[in-house]
Order: C-alpha cells, then structure tokens, then sequence
C-alpha cells in the first residue's frame, strides 16, 4: 500500500524527442488510476518510470514520501502486469508466481501457501503444474496477475493486461480486475488504449496526449466535461460530433441550424470570451428522432432535417449516421484522433453525424428524417486553442 | 493441411509407399557399410545385404590398432574443443546481433555470410605453409583454428536466429520480479536460451566431425589425423589385408554418434537448420 | 545529461560541422558492448581467412617448390600463365562446374520434393524428417566408401545390377555419375530442409484462395509457392552451389581424381601434398576463390533485397 507522487516527471530521449513532459499526479493509496490516450502519447513511457524500467530525464519520483529515481526496479517493491503477460515459458504456473517470493527468499512453506492463496482467488487451483504454452488466453492473463498480487506489493502496473485478450474474454476480466483491485486495495497504475476501460475501472483517469496530460479527473466528469476537445472527441464511443460554428449575438449558426444559445451555454461562453469562430460538440446520445420527443422537451432543443445513410439498429437503440450541410470541424487534435482510432482510413468515415436514437425510432435507411437534438447538453470549443470554453468545475 | 481435404484409406496408403521410398532412400547406403562390417573376409565379395555369416572380427581389428583409436580420440578431442569455443564465440556473436545496436553489425553479418561460402581449399595452401612455420602443422590446433573459422558462421546464424524468438520482455519481467540483472540472466534468460546454444553445438559438431579437407591436408602423422582422414588411409597401410571389412566397420563407428543425435534431436537439428537460412 | 555537456566540450569543432546525434551513455555503453561481444567472432574469422588470402596472393606470385626450396622467386603471374595454359587444370575445371550444375540442378527438383513430402505427409512425419537428416549428418568420407564398395564388382550390389562384368568407377561418364549420385544423395536433405522453411512460410489461406480462383495443384505449386519460396530457393541455391563447386571428400575416395574425374579442389590438394608445390597450389587457391566470388555476385545480383543478412541488422 503506498501513495506514488509523480513530481514533474519527464522523459527526454537521446535523441531529443520528448516522450513526457512534467507530469504531476498524485496516486492516493489504494486509489486506481488509469493513464489513458492513443499510441505515442507517452502513457507506456509514465508507466515504465515508475516501474524503474526506464530513466527519469527530469523531476521526481516518490512511493511513500521517498525518492525512487535511482533505485532499481527490483528495490521499488511493485509488481508490473505486461500487455504479453510475459510468463516464464519454462516454469510451471506455480513456479511462474513463485518467482518473486523465492528471489525474495521467502521460506518454503510461506511461498507455497501464497501462491495457493492467489491461485485460489484468481481461480487458477487446477492449472497449478501446468506450463504457460498449455493455457488459454484467459488462464494466462490470470497466471499474470497471480505473479503480481502474491508478493503483496506496494501497487500494481498494468501495461495494458487485457488487450491481448478476445471482445467477450476482454469484459469478463475487466470486471475481475476491478473487484480484485478492490478486494486487495492496492494502489494501481493502469495504462490503456481501450476508452471502455478507461471508463469502468479507474477512480481516476489520467488523458494524455504527445506527452503532456491533457485532464486528470473521475470518468464520468471527464465524459461530462472535458477540458478540451482532444478529451471530448477521446473519451466516449461512438464518439462526439463536432461541427464548426459561427457566435452572434446569442445566436449560434451551425450546420445544424440557427437556434439561440441555450442560457447556461451563453453564460459560460461569455465568462471565456469566446472567439466568433467556434466548434460545436454534440454527444450521440443527445440526438434523439424528433417524433419521439414531446412538447414540453423539444422546446429546449433544436430540431432539423437531414438525410439519413445508413441506420445500424442495435436491438437496444439505434445509430443513424447521416450527413449534413458544410464541413466537419477539423483541427489537428480531430486529427489526430481520427488517425488514431483508424477513422481516416475509411474512405467518407469522418465526415458523418452519428446519433444514437430510440429503439423505437421509425425512421428508415435511406429517407429524411427530423432530428431533435438538446441544445442544452451542447459544448462549445474554441478552434485554435481546443480548450472547451463551457467548461466548468465540478 | 486443409488443402488435403479428407484423409482416406487411399491417401494414407499413397503416402505411407512415398515415406517407405523416402527411408530407402535415406537408409541404403549407411546399410551397406552396416553390412560390409560385419561380414567375414570370405562372404565380402557376395554382394548380398544381409551378410550371411555374421563376425565381430572388423570391430575387434580396428579396435587393437593404434591407427584407429588414436584417430578416433582426435575426431572426438578436436571436434569437442572446435565445437566448445566456435559456440562460446557465436553466442557472445549473436546476442550482440539480435539483442544490441552499435556499427559494423551490418559488417560482422557480411563477414560471417561470405565465410560460410569460402573455398575452403584456398585456405589450405596458405594455412599449411603457415602452419608448417608456427609449429602448429600436425597438432590438435592446427586443425581446431580451421575449423572454429568455418564453424563460426554457422553458429552466429543459428544462434542469432534463436535469440531473436526470445522475448526479451521477460528480462523486465523479471527484474520487476525483484531479479537482479544477474538473477534474470541466469534464472529466466539462460534456461530460454539453452536450447538454441546446444542444437548450434550439434550442428556444429557435426561439421566438425565431417571434415576431410583440413584433416587430410593439415596432418601427417596420427599425432592428429582424424578418423575421416584416417579411413583413406586403411586403403594403403600394409597391415591390412583387405581393408574393405575394417573401412566399413571404423566407419560404422564414427556414425553411431550423428545417428543418435539424428534420432534423439530431429526437431531441433530441422529448426536449427531451417532458422538460419532463412531468417538470417 | 552530462554526456551532451562532455560531447561537445570533447568535440566542439566536430559538434559544429556536422549535428551528429549525441549518445547517451546508456547507448555508448551498448555499443561498446556490441562491439567487444563481437570482437573474438569477427578476429577469429578475419584472421584465419584474411591473413592467409593476402598470404596466397603472395605465394602465387611465386615460384616456390618445397622439393626445390633454394629455387624461391618472384616470377610475377608466371604460375597465373602455367595454370590457365594447362588442360589438366580445364579439365578440372569443366568436371567440377559439370558434377556442381547438374547436382545442384537435381537436388533442387529432388530436394523440392522431398520438401513437400516431409511438409505435407499424413503419416510418419517424425520418422521421414529423422531418417532424411541421416544423409545430412553422415560423415561424408563414409557415405563415399559406402558408395564406393556399392559401385566396385567385386564387393559391389550395384555394379553388377547395372553392367555385369563392368567396373564403373574406371570409365569417365560412368564415374562422374556415381560423384554425382555420391552428392546428391548427402545434401538433397539439406537442400530440402532449407526449402522446408521456406514452404512454411506460404500462407495455407493463399493456397486456398489460389483454389478458389480456380488454379489446379500444378499452378498453385508454379503460381503462388514459388514465387512466395523465392527467397529460400535462392538462399539454398547459392548455399548448395558454392559448397558443391568445392568438391573433394567425394571424388577423393571414389575415383582418387582418376579418368579425368578431378575437381579443382583435388587439383589444388594434389599440387600442394603430393607435388608439395606452393607456388602452384596458391595460384589455383585464388583462381578457385576468384571463381567462388563470381558465383556469388551473380547470385546476390539475382537475389537483389533478398540477400541474406542485407536486412537481418534492424527489422528481426
């Protein structure tokens, strides 16, 4: 159990690229925190650092209250959990999570009774004399975890444990993970690439981007409000529409339509001094067909028409992606995300609106369809800076 | 194997006469000699597989002459010691080839690629005037410094081919095990890559065992000619009548132990050869 | 950060023409490393085969006969003209570039099948791999008499099945046939494994979908194995067809170079042990290895980016 202070933290390779830059976080203990964001931002490399895997260029690494940054991963007292589970082909899984008790030079009897113990929770008793080669994906990424938690370690790092791991397989031990985590109550460091995990694991999620941390918050704050559009368009999937936008007088013009700005919106747009030229985020699941939403609720939204090009039909809702009127917003941090989620290789992929509707939406593939959308719920960014000028503190 | 569609009767029938040619092939003239050593001086000349009166007598006159048993010691000092340093030089070769950065690997790998396609007879006339200066003509090192050369890249390329399967992520693993970077090399790092290290020794052994250039041209006296160089000298040496049963049997005994390995590390010898040719 | 700092105090006039990317000491100490682990390899190698090419060079200018030591000399390209104008050394030459195209050629087509069979076989799989390494790790001295004694009349199975009364191994073209049999059968196992890795490497999906688009199992092996298995073939071409052009155990216990049957490599070992001559002998060591250097470069210039080794450095 320990608290871990990542005090400016940065990495500065040889060759004068930039990996991190002064990270400052503050892993409360027993607290789980995920480092989150697309690949080369630096999430891997934080974790390595803590982990003694790699040299600190600048600032300071604290577990505890004392510095860490020359101590040698062996003498940090914490456990680390690969994207390859990296098991040790030539032992046994009982060997395999004895490994750091007997380097520890634990007696023989205390090490057997820990590794049945953590076989035990992990559901692993039966598999004990296997090799590693003789098991599943699953099995595999439990032996992982297994080698962690039997040496009862100050805290855990988990290089992205699950994404080796099929769709189905991938939620299961999700869940396992976070009732584990909870049960031991150690403090974790937990990097993914994967938004859904990101979401349901962490007390907090750390969003990084080309180094730098973009927003260190609870998920559902981060989801609710992020600071800027890079964690807007990050965080949730399908991820959120943005359309570019002029501000006039209280007025919006969008692709969407023109429609007064919502009060809440206008106030915090003015307290920002927002710029005339703007970008509008719609969430999916603010849409809604425009014929399911009454009276009294559609008169704080906007409704307008389009054409509707494909409808995937869920069962439980439905996603409509169509196509509006003008361009789609576009700013280096749109696209770097489109590239990072592979968005710029389908061919038409970006330029579309998705909304998620009701399941019981009529409206058919291929005909117009009016549209409700809550003008409440919309986030205005500023396109040159990104930064999200309806943000406000919790 | 899903282009073979169903196994039938017909099929397997088909292939089990295509394997039997295969073994024919492979077994007939290691037969023979089989053969030939045990027949006795007058059933030599029948010409049949089967001897039809059988003798221990070839193993038994080989085994009383010096020429022989001194041979034999030499193949088997000779080839160990080769075979010992060319694997302790080509590991330390081939971990810096597939595990570090730094110049002239490029370099290093040509080098190694145009000595495994060396004339070895052009090497045999300046290393016997040379040898013959050095005082090294005649002794077990004049044949040893040869054959590590040759050996050299062939074990660079098999190792350097294994190393690069190992996942290096372990030697994390492992110190986030608590492992000292001695502790991991020696606990994770060493038993992974055992394996590699003794199919390359096979491999290399057999090439050393194999030699008949050097060992012909670079000896004179059984100080240290070794078997394959000794054999041709049963055809002239005046205590054997006829030397055809003794041939065949010194033969037999110096295949014995590619035989065994042959049956004891088939997938390794296959994966040894196959890796370095065409990963390398 | 102290290394920048040292870098450029060491090197500040080099630091100022070229930006050359500084080194960590992590990276120097790597590359120090790299090069002392290579360091007994590259030596050994260097020395054993540098040193005495340079030194044969030498000799071949030479006139140097042990039987006549006082008569050393250098006669400049002398022993060049007197090799190159003697039919015995073309005559070696041509046997050797015969047994070495038409073995290889065969084991190519052999080993080729014996791939395929060892690749795809439902049955005893272990067994035919194990039993095709025999040939590959016998003694080739052995496997010789092994051939010899099946090709002699007297103690032979095989020469009196073919000619009876015959004796092979004193005729030409029957002789280079049993050298040429000799070879083939020691390395079709090797050529085969080396093809093995090769068939391993095509795809069964591209086999399946090549039947899909209707190609029958001939034009699936031609169409899509081979051009897929190139790189192999080449490698075991230029590895068979270089160890072949140096022939000797073989023809030195079947035929003793006898009925014109002597290769290059029993020319040059006749000239150095038995005439002791080294002048002579060093002329045909560097006229074989100049040959050899040939051979390769036409066969790197075939493989062109399929060399080995030419990407093994940073991508594996």
């Amino acid at each position: 159990m320990a608290e871990i202070v990542l005090d400016k933290v940065s990495k500065r390779y040889p060759d004068g690229a930039l990996a991190v830059s002064e990270v400052d976080l503050t892993v409360a203990d027993g607290e789980f925190i995920i480092l989150v964001g697309p690949s080369g931002c630096g999430k891997s490399t934080t974790l390595n650092m803590v982990a003694g895997l790699e040299d600190i260029s600048a600032g300071e690494l604290r577990i505890d209250g004392q510095r860490m940054n020359e101590k040698a991963p062996k003498d940090r007292d914490i456990a680390m959990v690969f994207q390859s589970y990296a098991l040790y082909p030539h032992m046994s899984v009982r060997e395999n999570m004895a490994f750091p008790l007997r380097l520890a030079k634990v007696d023989d009897s205390t090490v057997r009774s820990k590794v049945e113990e953590a076989a035990r929770i992990l559901d692993l008793t039966q598999h004990l004399d296997r090799k590693p080669a003789n098991l599943s994906g699953g099995q595999r990424q439990r032996v992982a975890m297994g080698r962690a938690i039997v040496r009862s370690p100050k805290a855990f790092l988990m290089d992205e444990p699950l994404s080796n791991l099929d769709a189905k397989l991938r939620g299961q031990m999700r869940t396992s993970v976070s009732k584990l985590q909870k049960q031991l109550g150690t403090t974790t460091l937990y990097v993914t690439h994967d938004q859904t995990e990101a979401m349901t694991l962490g007390d907090r999620v750390v969003v990084l981007r080309a180094g730098y941390v973009q927003q260190i918050d609870s998920p559902q704050f981060l989801y609710e409000h992020p600071a800027n559009l890079f964690v807007a368009g990050f965080i949730g999937s399908p991820s959120m529409n943005f359309l570019p936008a002029t501000l006039e007088g209280g007025q919006i013009k969008s692709p969407l339509g023109s429609f007064a700005l919502p009060d809440r919106v206008r106030r915090l747009a003015e307290a920002a001094n927002a710029p005339r030229e703007v970008i509008v985020g719609v969430r999916p699941e603010h849409f809604e067909d425009a014929q399911l939403v009454d009276e009294t609720a559609s008169a704080g939204g906007v409704t307008f028409t389009a054409h509707v090009d494909v409808l995937e039909s869920m069962g439980s809702e439905k996603y409509a992606y169509f196509t509006v009127e003008g361009e789609l917003a576009s700013t280096a941090e749109l696209e770097e995300l489109a590239a990072d989620t592979g968005a710029d290789d389908v061919p038409g992929g970006g330029a579309q609106i998705v909304a998620r509707l009701s399941a019981a939406s009529r409206i058919v593939e291929g005909g117009q369809a009016s549209v409700w959308f809550d003008a409440t719920k919309l986030q205005l960014f500023d396109p040159s800076s990104g930064a999200n000028l309806t943000y406000e503190e919790a | 194997m899903a282009m073979q569609g169903a196994i039938t009767a017909g099929r397997r029938t088909r292939w089990t006469l295509v394997n039997i040619v295969v073994v024919v092939y492979a077994l007939v003239p290691v037969l023979w000699i089989l053969s030939l050593s045990f027949k006795t001086k007058d059933t030599l000349d029948d010409g049949k597989f089967i001897p039809r009166a059988w003798t221990f007598q070839n193993y038994a006159d080989i085994f009383v002459t010096d020429d022989f048993v001194r041979a034999l010691v030499n193949s088997i000092g000779i080839s160990l010691i080769a075979t010992a340093i060319a694997v302790v030089f080509g590991t330390m070769a081939a971990y810096a080839i597939a595990r570090l950065d730094f110049p002239g690997k490029r370099l290093l790998i040509g080098i190694s690629l145009l000595i495994a396609m060396f004339p070895q007879v052009s090497l045999v006339t300046p290393l016997f005037n040379i040898e013959r200066t050095l005082g090294l003509f005649d002794t077990w090192l004049g044949l040893i410094i040869p054959y590590i050369t040759f050996a050299l890249p062939l074990a660079i390329y098999t190792l350097s081919a294994f190393f690069r399967e190992i996942p290096w992520e372990l030697e994390k693993a492992a110190k986030m095990d608590g492992a000292t970077p001695a502790q991991a090399f020696r606990r994770v790092i060493a038993p992974l890559a055992a394996p590699g290290v003794f199919t390359t020794a096979i491999l290399v052994f057999i090439f050393c065992w194999n030699d008949f250039l050097f060992a012909i041209s670079l000896t004179s006296t059984n100080a240290s000619r070794t078997v394959p160089a000794a054999l041709s000298f049963f055809t002239g040496a005046s205590q054997f009548e006829d030397p055809t049963g003794t041939i065949a049997a010194a033969a037999v005994v110096i295949t014995i132990p590619i035989v065994l390995f042959v049956l004891f590390f088939q997938r390794r010898i296959v994966a040894g050869l196959t890796s370095g040719a065409v990963k390398g | 950060m102290s290394s920048v700092v040292s870098e450029t105090v060491a090197t500040p006039v080099k630091a100022g023409k070229k930006a050359k990317p500084v080194l960590s000491e992590g990276k120097k100490a790597e590359r120090r490393l790299g090069l002392l682990l290579c360091a007994p390899a590259a030596i050994v190698m260097l020395l054993v085969t540098a040193y005495p090419i340079g030194y044969s060079i030498w000799l071949s200018l030479q006139r140097y006969d042990l039987r006549f030591p006082a008569e050393r000399e250098f006669i400049g390209l002398a022993n060049y003209a007197a090799v190159l104008s003697n039919s015995y050394w073309w005559t070696a030459f041509v046997t050797t570039l015969v047994i070495t195209v038409v073995s290889v050629a065969i084991e190519l087509v052999l080993g080729m099948l014996l791939a395929l069979i060892m690749h795809r076989t439902i049955v005893g799989r272990g067994l035919v791999r194990t039993v095709s390494l025999i040939p590959y790790g016998i003694v080739t001295v052995v496997a010789a008499f092994s051939w010899y004694y099946a090709w002699t009349p007297d103690t032979g199975y095989l020469a009196n099945l073919i000619a009876p009364g015959g004796a092979p191994l004193t005729e030409y073209l029957p002789s280079l046939a049993i050298i040429v049999l000799a070879e083939v059968w020691k390395t079709t196992p090797f050529m085969a494994l080396l093809l093995m890795a090769g068939l391993a490497l095509v795809p069964d999906d591209l086999l399946k979908a090549a039947a899909m688009d209707g190609a029958n199992a001939w034009q699936r092996f031609i169409k899509v194995m081979v051009p897929v298995m190139k790189p192999a073939i080449l490698v075991a071409l230029l590895f068979r067809t270089l160890d072949a052009f140096r022939i000797f155990d073989n023809i030195f216990v079947l035929t003793s170079g006898a009925n014109d049957t002597s290769s290059v490599s029993m020319q040059t070992y006749n000239n150095l042990i038995k005439g002791l001559n080294l002048g002579i002998g060093s002329t045909m060591a560097v006229l074989i290895f100049i040959t050899v250097a040939i051979i390769a470069f036409i066969f790197i210039k075939l493989f062109g980016t399929a060399a080995p080794g030419s990407d093994s450095g940073g991508k594996r």
